[in-house]
């Protein structure tokens, strides 16, 4: 068993600073290397992308952004709809689109369900983000991207298939799209913030004649499938459970202060929900 | 922090020392500290840099000054006052100046370094108008790119990319303007700026363009000192406590020097502790002057009464009754609430901080990489549009989507944005970057809509109050719809555009350089 290239993306860490797009294109755009990429485009592909997404509104939201690329997937689409082994996968685990041989296969952008392909017009020729092979292959110990990425949300590690899969299980790593068994080999840290949603509010009491922040809450999310586990609003009267299925129908929340209940909510659950409330 | 105690442990601004432990006792000159045929009045330079590198200074003979933000003013209306900054004391900056200066003669002549002040000045249509008006008779412009104001140039002399050229610096070298900048950073570092390429197309060096009009003003010599642009980074070099450390050649051959931290029992001590035991001032710092003392020299703090004040005496010496600044700060409701045009016209309040993906104009425009990142510009059929962030709701109440052209528009000007809706504002602020590099007006220039993402012709120029220098950017209304094709301002019928979409290129009525 050999040792494989693997990219792991912690979403909590990623800042949205696009240091890995622009490395991709520092790298890549206007210059060719030879047996591995044909030159990048100036303007128009991004290899490396960023996904936002937002989640909740005021008073309590959350944004997470979602580096994506190349999954160099181990049951790669690409190379299936390649011709004449336009596309190859190494042993390394590295996908890499010939930049000869896969002129004029602009059936490769359709082919890849993560939109990682990009057609090259002036080029004739399909493009992807393929793990800086020509650096890894001349000594390189890890890709550009993870190279610059200034808080560590990228990080690529080159490990036996066994060891990945315990670090896949003891890190809780996810893949995108797993329903489709194209096999990533790019792993999602705490991708819950992006693709799944909460139920999260601010709780207030009155006293002294003020509104004050209640803290000390016992707030209970309960649905037909699940009661989980209780959350204490802190010093802010803030609550959020997460991790939740969008559009997962109805939950019920309870709250109980100072040995009573003071109030019960019904949701339907769609996007995040943000409750207020006053007890 | 001044009740708990300043300087206490825990009780500081910044961390550690006032940063990261960095030697600040290396010597590296900053870019106010002086230079080439340096400016001994307004930089830094009599510190330390002109003890070490002696040279021939310049002086400039005029005291005549015009306040930035009031050019447009100043040219256009013949008059302008300011406050000056005044680096040596405190009171420096309670003084007024008057443009023009008694006796003295009305500026002729703007020779404008680099093309950026449409993107980042304020109510910037000002000097639109400004450069198209023949109360300036004359401007050059030195610029690396064809962007901005640039265009309005009478002569243009193109200047090469810091690739093309040598040079040496330090990272966040600003000393001479700022007090110990590196202290932001983990190490400081000195590089030496290779020269990678011969400059392109007809472009020079700043140096060299300097050089080619002192020698037909008869005064090369003098300012150049007959020294090549590598001469000067070796004397620079030289200048530097560099040698102490590595040779010239050592330094050329690896191209930077991280400057080591100082040895833990020589460190420096943190910010503020001597404050705060009581003790004289113990740390390396350029101010209090030794005359601005109020008791013994390195007693106390740089406040008439030594104290950390609550009323700053300061004020209550030049202006105790100024409702815009009272000794004791106090709450203001901003003046664009109380504008008649908020509740009516423009009820949106626009907030344009830094860029954050180019550092001011720098890496933006010049089909820069940094146009392909969404956040910065969106590509809508083949333009490159800059990003208005916006509610939710207030988008939704406009019928405007995610990525639709928009107009952002006051009195002072229109600028087309693609929208983009958040959540992260609140109802009635939007929010987009200032500098943009790029200024493309539609129609007539100063008097339609700009497509190239200048929001700072939208931005307020008054001061922040009347008795200093000071941009009130943040204190701007505006209102935003879709776009509906026209160049007009804000429906002015005197701006009545008979072709709407009819771009005025002006690059075309300018010779362009090479590669650019």
């Amino acid at each position: 068993m050999v040792d494989k290239w693997n990219l792991v993306v912690d979403v909590e860490e990623c800042i949205n600073c696009y240091n890995c797009t622009l490395a991709v294109q520092d790298e890549y755009a206007e210059v060719s290397h030879v047996g591995y990429s044909a030159p990048m485009p100036k303007h128009g592909h991004r290899w490396i992308d960023i996904l936002r997404g937002e989640r909740g509104g005021f008073p309590i939201l959350d944004v997470s952004f979602v580096p994506t690329m190349c999954n160099h997937c181990d049951n790669a689409p690409c190379v299936a709809a390649a011709e004449n082994g336009a596309v190859k996968k190494r042993d390394d685990g590295i996908v890499v689109i010939d930049p000869d041989k896969a002129k004029g296969q602009k059936q490769l952008v359709d082919a890849c369900p993560y939109g990682a392909i990009w057609w090259n017009e002036d080029e004739q020729v399909s493009q992807h983000w393929n793990f800086d092979a020509h650096l890894i292959d001349d000594g390189w110990q890890e890709p550009r991207c993870v190279n610059v990425c200034p808080t560590g949300a990228l990080k690529s590690i080159k490990v036996k298939d066994s060891e990945m899969t315990k670090i896949v299980a003891a890190e809780n790593l996810e893949t995108l799209k797993p329903e489709l068994g194209t096999m990533p080999r790019v792993y999602y840290k705490n991708l819950y913030l992006y693709d799944k949603v909460f139920i999260a509010g601010s709780v207030t009491k009155t006293a002294n004649g003020r509104e004050e922040c209640a803290d000390g809450v016992a707030v209970t999310l309960i649905n037909s499938l699940t009661t989980f586990a209780e959350i204490i609003t802190d010093e802010f009267g803030d609550f959020k459970f997460d991790g939740l299925e969008k559009n997962s129908g109805a939950y019920q929340l309870q709250f109980r202060y100072e040995n009573s209940t003071v109030a019960t909510k019904k949701v339907e659950l769609g996007a995040s929900i943000v409750l207020e409330l006053t007890i | 922090m001044a009740m708990q105690g300043l300087g206490k442990p825990g009780v500081n601004f910044g961390v550690m020392q006032s940063g990261t432990p960095v030697n600040l006792r290396f010597y590296f000159p900053g870019y106010a500290e002086g230079g080439i045929s340096g400016d001994l009045e307004h930089t830094a330079s009599a510190v330390n840099l002109y003890q070490r590198m002696p040279h021939l200074p310049t002086v400039n003979t005029v005291n005549q000054r015009i306040p930035k933000i009031l050019l447009p003013e100043a040219i256009m209306e013949g008059e302008a006052e300011g406050h000056p900054w005044n680096a040596k004391t405190i009171d420096g900056q309670f003084f007024r100046f008057k443009y023009p200066a008694p006796g003295h003669a009305r500026v002729q002549m703007l020779y404008k370094y680099g093309g950026s002040f449409i993107g980042t000045g304020a109510d910037t249509n000002r000097y639109v108008n400004m450069y198209q008006s023949d109360k300036l008779p004359f401007v050059v412009s030195q610029a690396i790119w064809m962007e901005g104001e640039t265009k309005f140039a009478d002569i243009i002399l193109p200047a090469c990319t810091s690739m093309e050229r040598w040079d040496i610096s330090e990272w966040a070298g600003t000393h001479g303007y700022t007090q110990h900048s590196q202290s932001q950073l983990n190490h400081r570092v000195v590089t030496m700026q290779h020269k990678c390429i011969e400059p392109l197309g007809e472009s020079k060096s700043d140096y060299d363009i300097f050089v080619e009009i002192m020698k037909r003003l008869g005064m090369s010599a003098y300012y150049s000192e007959g020294m090549s642009e590598l001469d000067w980074v070796k004397r620079m070099f030289d200048a530097s406590d560099l040698p102490d450390y590595i040779s010239w050649k050592d330094f050329i051959k690896k191209g930077y020097f991280v400057v080591p931290a100082e040895n833990e029992k020589l460190r420096q001590p943190v910010s503020y502790r001597w404050f705060w035991e009581g003790k004289k001032r113990d740390i390396p710092e350029a101010a209090p002057l030794p005359g601005d003392y109020t008791e013994e020299f390195l007693s106390g703090l740089q406040t008439q009464s030594s104290k950390f004040e609550f009323e700053a005496q300061s004020l209550k010496r030049f202006d105790p009754d100024d409702p815009e600044r009272p000794p004791i700060v106090k709450y203001n409701r901003s003046w664009e609430f109380d504008d008649a045009k908020y509740a009516s016209e423009y009820p949106l309040q626009l907030v344009t901080p830094h860029s954050r993906y180019s550092f001011h104009t720098h890496a933006d425009g010049k089909d820069s990489f940094i146009n392909d990142i969404p956040d910065h510009r969106v590509e809508i059929d083949g333009h490159f549009y800059w990003v208005l962030r916006m509610n939710a709701d207030d988008a939704r109440d406009r019928g405007i989507n995610r990525h639709d052209i928009v107009k952002v528009f006051s009195d002072q000007g229109a600028v087309l944005c693609a929208a983009d809706p958040t959540e992260r504002l609140p109802r009635n602020v939007v929010h987009g970057y200032e500098a943009s590099a790029v200024y493309e007006p539609i129609g007539k220039p100063g008097k339609s809509i700009d497509r190239g993402g200048c929001l700072n012709l939208l931005t307020s120029k008054r001061h922040q109050i009347k008795k200093s220098h000071s941009m009130s950017s943040a204190s701007t209304i505006v209102e935003v719809e879709l776009w509906r094709g026209d160049a007009e301002i804000s429906g002015d019928s005197d701006q009545q555009n008979q072709n709407p979409l009819e771009t005025r290129n002006i690059k075309d009525e300018v010779e362009t350089v090479d590669g650019r």
